[in-house]
């Protein structure tokens, strides 16, 4: 595992959330950003890009984050980044399927675009502290 | 050090474009709509329904996020095989109503 962060792969459908999402992360975070519309395409760019943190949406058509997250670490294996689901799903059993699915960190959607850096460096910080 | 001015001049660019794609995303649900009672059109509209509201929350426009939140609860809970009932219709009717608003560049949210 890296120890700063500063490559994060976004993978999220929406092109609108995309865009609010890379300015938030380039612009206020200073972070290098690589957005994936799906599964598929970020297990595509993994090896090129080599992100430190991953984020995943939930809701993605076709193949869900869960499924995702499933096909990334089948493929990846151990050298797969820490992923942290973005959702607006916070339900407490599906907090808790985030959680067993090794979940990093989980951050609530809809996101403040101002905010959403520190977030993640809060849960980057954190992440020795969770096991 | 964050540049906040060109910051917000980016955000309401955004936010802009994010108003004038609104009859797209509005015609993906509609077309979803009429599929209602098919397995794909649940998911076609629960989908696009999610994004609208996922979207509207990150631009601010929270009645937008609200109505359509509201929309995707009821879709969620829709059986599959049928149709909307009533309480759905007007979850609908209601995201249209402000849509219109929204549309017209009138006051419809905050």
């Amino acid at each position: 595992m890296s120890a700063s962060l500063r490559r994060i792969m976004y993978i999220e459908d929406d092109p609108d959330i995309q865009a609010i999402a890379r300015l938030a992360l380039e612009e206020v975070g200073g972070f290098e950003v690589a957005i994936c519309g799906s599964g598929g395409e970020a297990l595509r760019r993994l090896r090129d890009f080599r992100p430190d943190l991953i984020l995943l949406d939930v809701m993605l058509p076709g193949m869900d984050g869960l499924s995702t997250l499933t096909l990334l670490r089948q493929n990846m294996g151990d050298a797969l980044a820490p992923v942290v689901f973005i959702t607006a799903r916070l339900q407490a059993p599906e907090m808790a399927a985030y959680r067993r699915a090794g979940a990093l960190g989980i951050i609530a959607k809809p996101f403040d675009p101002v905010t959403l850096p520190e977030q993640l460096a809060r849960i980057w910080e954190g992440r020795h502290d969770r096991h | 050090m964050i540049d906040t001015e060109r910051l917000s001049r980016r955000l309401a660019r955004l936010r802009a474009e994010f108003l004038a794609d609104l009859g797209r995303r509005r015609a993906v649900i509609a077309a979803a709509w009429g599929r209602l009672s098919q397995a794909d059109g649940r998911d076609d509209c629960l989908q696009a329904v999610h994004s609208l509201a996922g979207a509207a929350g990150t631009f601010g426009f929270d009645e937008l996020h609200r109505q359509a939140r509201a929309l995707e609860s009821g879709l969620e809970g829709l059986p599959r095989g049928t149709g909307p009932d009533a309480e759905l219709e007007a979850a609908w009717d209601r995201l249209q109503a402000l849509l219109d608003r929204l549309q017209a560049g009138g006051a419809g949210d905050r």
